[in-house]
């Protein structure tokens, strides 16, 4: 028996670029008023990060550089990473990339766009369904 | 990493319904049989359905993989033991006539027909108590069976892999005939090992024939156990993008994965003023058929998750929006892709890579689809249509549905597929087929494919059912041919 081998990738910067996108795109899925679920958008962030491990390699590898390339991308438009930037300057950065006429920089944004919207409001509303069926059940 | 040994008659590799079907039907018929699955073994209600615990546990990549071309497609696969029946939504639709028909002249497939195949799909129909509801349609199907009317076009209910017990009047109260509720625990009755979390690399092979399949093991743990497998046939059911990997990773290509094609299909979320959405009906089960097997029109399941993850960047008010989610939709277009591409195995990853050429016709008839879609749902009281493509503006108007069919920018819809075929295409024209009429590996003694990669062209409806009674046509064939039954 060999022992348990993962193909985790680590990549310094990935954290906070995974984190950022995540927080832009549930921020724009909300209503302006609504306060985001702290537990919620902790869970939304690993499943994000498990997305692109368990992602096909040929394509992992792709996504996690141009998530990187993506943050340090914000440093030429505004002089910050994205993940360092306000939030008018995100908006700003990804509706650049929503509207490039480059396919990838359009199914990058769509990627984490889809992703984390579905991904938050599971945990938000079905999540805690299934929760307070188990409490009361 | 020391290699255990295995030995079996007939080694079965993935047990989706091609899989699980011909495993049952061997070991009923008296085989051994040893069937081998990359996913887990887990029950239906291991995960709530479309939920993304299920997701993690049953889909392969959690569910997006791109197919490149000119425009991607994402497709799904189901990885865990049933495959793709345990997560698809269990529509029951049987081949059209006039498809089987022309397959059989077209790639010259022996003992093909309507006729030919209709003693096995009863067969199908029998074992997953293929069953209509026993109640009344559900709202969102309730639109698409008025919309069609007003426009006088043909629409009907699918029937479902899925059984009602008496005096149902709930979804939740019946329940899904996947294969891990059918042909898997049949097949376990009759004798048939299942070695699940198992993935077979590679097939190895002497002269024109197959004597083991390399295979690793994985543990609840991780930990990995490398296998090999002897054999005397095998039967390679891993799925349209699965088997030609496999065969090609182990030296066989050629024509081998080669005829990729596929449904690509577009979901467009619908707003109405009255509650449409309403889970305790199930999937709705209603398909406008008028224009089958080129385009069909539906509705799919559509959570508040899936609503938002449809709902693009583009909803401007999205608290009213989504505090009504109950008065929303997804429905769909799915088209017949008309291209051929391709599936290699990636040297070095042992990844599948999946290339699909949409092309100009396909779009252009997806996105006629969608106003074809439009005109009928505004028809029958639709408020509010948002458009596939992230950034465009949402349509309140019927006026502005022209929209579809001239503004849809091709690299900015989000074209997904969950219909696969062709990638070993059964038949007597050599130019064009993997497999013989009957499934068996052209020049190979003892390799035969079994599952939707035979299929040689996109059914134009939900393939299960096409591709279980294939399957079953085929095992009774090599049966036969053993002289057992
Ligand atoms: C979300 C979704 C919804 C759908 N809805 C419908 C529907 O309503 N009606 C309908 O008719 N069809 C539907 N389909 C399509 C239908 O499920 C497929 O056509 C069908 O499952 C294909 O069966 P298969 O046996 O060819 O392959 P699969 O179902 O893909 O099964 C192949 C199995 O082989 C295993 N495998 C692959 N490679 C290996 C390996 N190397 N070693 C070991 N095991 C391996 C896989 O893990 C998998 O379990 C849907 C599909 C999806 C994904």
């Amino acid at each position: 028996m060999k022992s348990p081998k993962h193909r985790k990738r680590h990549f310094p910067g990935l954290d906070a670029a995974v984190s950022s996108l995540v927080e832009t795109m549930v921020a724009e899925a909300q209503g302006a008023d609504d306060v985001m679920d702290p537990e919620a958008l902790d869970r939304t962030r690993a499943t994000m990060h498990r997305r692109l491990q368990m992602m096909p390699r040929f394509l992992g590898i792709p996504m996690i550089g141009a998530t990187l390339v993506f943050d340090w991308g914000g440093v030429l438009a505004s002089g910050l990473p994205f993940h360092r930037q306000s939030a008018a300057q995100r908006r700003k950065q990804l509706e650049t990339w929503r509207k490039s006429s480059i396919g990838f920089l359009v199914n990058f944004v769509d990627f984490y766009e889809k992703m984390a919207k579905f991904t938050y409001f599971y945990e938000l509303h079905e999540r805690k369904e299934q929760r307070d069926e188990e409490v009361s059940g | 990493m020391k290699r255990q040994r295995l030995d079996c008659d007939v080694l079965v590799v993935g047990s989706g319904p091609g899989g699980a079907t011909t495993a049952c039907l061997l070991a009923e018929a008296g085989h051994d049989v040893l069937l081998v699955e990359e996913g887990r073994n887990l029950s239906l209600d291991s995960a709530v359905p479309y939920s993304l615990d299920e997701i993690d546990q049953k889909y392969r990549n959690g569910g997006l993989t791109p197919s490149f071309g000119k425009t991607n497609v994402t497709y799904i696969e189901g990885r865990c033991v049933g495959g793709g029946s345990e997560i698809n939504a269990a529509l029951c639709h049987p081949p059209m006539p006039e498809t089987l028909e022309q397959w059989k002249v077209i790639y010259q497939i022996d003992e093909f027909g309507e006729k030919a195949l209709a003693p096995y799909l009863e067969d199908v129909f029998r074992d997953l108590t293929v069953s209509f509801l026993p109640y009344e349609l559900g709202p969102a199907s309730r639109k698409i069976k008025e919309g069609a009317d007003a426009m006088g076009w043909k629409s009907e209910e699918v029937a479902r892999f899925w059984h009602y017990p008496e005096k149902c009047d709930s979804h939740e109260k019946g329940s899904r005939q996947s294969m891990t509720a059918t042909m898997v625990p049949r097949a376990l009755a009759a004798g048939c090992r299942l070695r699940s979390r198992t993935r077979v690399r590679r097939l190895g092979l002497k002269g024109h024939r197959a004597v083991f399949a390399d295979a690793v093991s994985r543990g609840p743990d991780g930990t990995r156990q490398a296998l090999r497998i002897h054999f005397e046939q095998v039967f390679v059911c891993g799925g349209p993008i699965q088997t030609p990997t496999i065969l090609r990773r182990s030296g066989l290509k050629g024509k081998v994965g080669k005829g990729l094609t596929m449904h690509p299909m577009l979901r467009m979320p619908v707003r109405f003023d009255e509650e449409v959405n309403d889970p305790s009906y199930g999937v709705p089960v209603q398909q406008v058929v008028e224009f089958k097997p080129q385009l069909t029109l539906g509705c799919s399941n559509a959570s508040l998750p899936h609503l938002v993850m449809w709902l693009g960047g583009q909803v401007q008010d999205r608290e009213r929006k989504l505090a009504e989610w109950r008065k929303m939709a997804l429905f769909y277009v799915l088209v017949m892709g008309t291209r051929r591409g391709f599936v290699r195995s990636l040297p070095g990853t042992e990844e599948a890579f999946a290339y699909y050429p949409i092309n100009d016709e396909d779009l252009a008839l997806l996105v006629e689809g969608l106003y074809r879609l439009g005109k009928m749902l505004f028809a029958v009281g639709a408020k509010e249509i948002f458009s596939p493509v992230a950034g465009a503006a949402s349509i309140t108007d019927e006026r502005d549905l022209g929209i579809l069919r001239t503004g849809l920018p091709q690299g900015k819809m989000s074209i997904s597929t969950i219909h696969l075929f062709a990638t070993c295409p059964m038949g007597g024209d050599p130019r064009r087929a993997v497999v013989d009429s009957f499934g068996k590996m052209l020049d190979m003694d003892n390799i035969w494919i079994n599952d939707a990669s035979i299929l040689p062209a996109g059914t134009g409806v939900n393939p299960q059912a096409t591709l279980m009674a294939v399957a079953r046509r085929n095992v009774a064939r090599w049966l036969a041919a053993r002289g057992s039954r």
